[in-house]
C-alpha cells in the first residue's frame, strides 16, 4: 500500500469524525507524542521505554519502507488533526506467511468509542492483499476491556504463556487470541 | 531541515512556475522516475543501472531519515505538480564534518532553463544554515555542467582520470565551493 493513502472516514460513538488512512512521514511527532503517551501511562503494551525523536524516525523509516513493499499492513486512525490510534499486522516469515501477529492501541481520551473496532475491521478487510489467512494477537490477561473487544471481534483464546510479563511489580500472563479469516 | 519546508518560488526562463522545497515521502515515485530516466539517456552520473520499485522505497527511506536528522539538505524542484529536479548536500564525518557532498539532477525536459541554477543557489543558503562551509562535487570532464558550476562559483582542486564512459575515458572533476559563514 502507498503512505497516506485514506481508507475510509466515520462517526465514532461520540461523534468524532475519524479518518482511516495509511501513515505518512508527517505524523511522525504525532507518533512520538502517541507512543510516549502510551508509556507514560503505563499502558498494558510491550514498550515501556520512551522513544527519542531519532528512535522514532528509524522506527517510521522501517514501518513506511514495509508499507510501501507490501510487507506489512499498517492504519492510523486520524481524529481532531491528529493521530489519536495506530495499528498494524505483521506476516511472520517462511512456512507462516499467512499468519500475521496484530499490534493496536489508542490514544488516552480516544477510547471506548469503537476507534479501534473499525480499525481492526479495515485491517481484516485489507488482510487478503497481503495472502493473511489468520490474524494473532497477545494481550496482557489483566486487559479486561481489551479481551472483551477482542472477543466480540471474533478472536479466541489459543495460548497463554505464564508470568511473560513484567507490570507495575508483579507478572501477568500473555494471552494469545487468534482469528481464521474467512478468505 | 524538515520535509514540510518550503523556500520559495521563482519562473523558470520559459516561464513555469517552480517551487523550491524539502523532500517530502511522496516525491518516492517522482525519484525513481527521475533516477531511471538519467540512467536511460546515459547521463553523466554515478550510477548505471535503472532501479526497482523496491530498491527506491529502501533508498527513499534512508534519504528521508538523513533528510529528517540534517545529516543530508535537500531541495526539490517542482513545476507542473511535479518534482522535475533534485539536489542535495550529504554531510561527511569526522574532521570533514564541516564539508558535504553535493548531487543535482534535472529532468531532462525541464533543462536549460535555470533550475538547476536556483535549485544549487538555494541549496547553499540551507547547507549554509546546516553548518556546511564547503561543498564538494565531482563532474565528468565532458559535461555542459561544468561551465554552470563555473559560472556559480565552483573551483576545481583536482582530476581523476579513468572514467569508463561510452566508448572511452573521460576525467572526474572535482570541485568545490565555500557557504555559509
Amino acid at each position: 500500500m502507498r503512505s497516506g493513502t485514506l481508507l475510509r472516514q466515520f462517526k465514532a460513538g461520540d461523534g468524532t469524525e475519524v479518518k482511516l488512512r495509511t501513515p505518512r512521514w508527517e505524523d511522525l511527532d504525532d507518533l512520538l507524542d502517541f507512543i510516549n503517551g502510551l508509556v507514560d501511562e503505563e499502558a498494558m503494551i510491550a514498550v515501556n521505554q520512551k522513544h527519542t525523536r531519532e528512535s522514532e524516525t528509524d522506527w517510521l523509516a522501517r514501518s513506511l519502507t514495509n508499507l510501501e513493499k507490501d510487507k506489512h499492513i499498517a492504519i492510523v486512525a486520524e481524529a481532531d488533526g491528529r493521530v489519536v490510534g495506530s495499528c498494524e499486522l505483521n506476516p511472520r516469515p517462511g512456512r507462516m506467511s499467512h499468519v500475521a501477529s496484530l499490534g493496536i492501541s489508542v490514544k488516552d481520551g480516544y477510547r471506548e468509542k469503537g476507534i479501534g473496532q473499525e480499525m481492526m475491521r479495515e485491517l481484516e478487510k485489507q488482510a487478503p492483499k497481503l495472502g493473511l489467512e489468520s490474524i494473532y494477537l497477545e494481550v496482557f490477561s489483566t486487559n479486561d476491556r481489551a479481551i472483551h473487544v477482542y472477543r466480540k471481534m471474533g478472536y479466541v483464546e489459543t495460548g497463554r504463556i505464564p508470568a511473560c510479563i513484567k507490570y507495575r511489580g508483579g507478572y501477568v500472563d500473555s494471552v494469545i487470541m487468534t482469528k481464521h479469516l474467512v478468505v | 531541515m524538515t520535509q514540510r519546508s518550503l523556500f520559495r518560488t521563482f519562473s523558470s526562463r520559459d516561464g513555469a512556475h517552480v517551487v523550491l522545497r524539502g523532500l517530502r515521502w511522496g516525491d518516492l515515485d517522482d525519484m525513481l522516475e527521475l533516477h531511471n530516466e538519467l540512467i536511460e539517456e546515459e547521463t553523466m552520473i554515478g550510477g548505471d543501472k535503472p532501479m526497482t520499485r523496491d530498491q527506491q522505497v529502501d533508498r527513499h527511506a534512508k534519504m528521508m531519515k538523513e533528510a529528517e536528522t540534517g545529516q543530508t539538505v535537500c531541495v526539490i524542484a517542482e513545476a507542473d505538480g511535479k518534482l522535475v529536479g533534485m539536489t542535495n548536500a550529504r554531510k561527511r564525518g569526522g574532521r570533514l564534518r564541516h564539508t558535504a557532498g553535493l548531487g543535482v539532477f534535472v529532468r531532462r525536459a525541464y533543462r536549460d532553463q535555470g533550475i538547476g541554477s536556483e535549485m544549487m543557489k538555494e541549496l547553499g543558503i540551507q547547507a549554509g544554515k546546516a553548518g556546511v562551509e564547503v561543498l564538494l562535487l565531482e563532474v565528468y570532464s565532458i559535461s555542459p555542467a561544468v561551465e554552470l558550476y563555473r559560472r556559480l562559483g565552483y573551483t576545481e582542486y583536482g582530476r581523476l582520470p579513468g572514467i569508463k564512459y561510452r566508448d572511452g575515458y573521460i576525467d572526474a572533476v572535482s570541485i568545490y565551493k565555500r557557504v555559509g559563514g
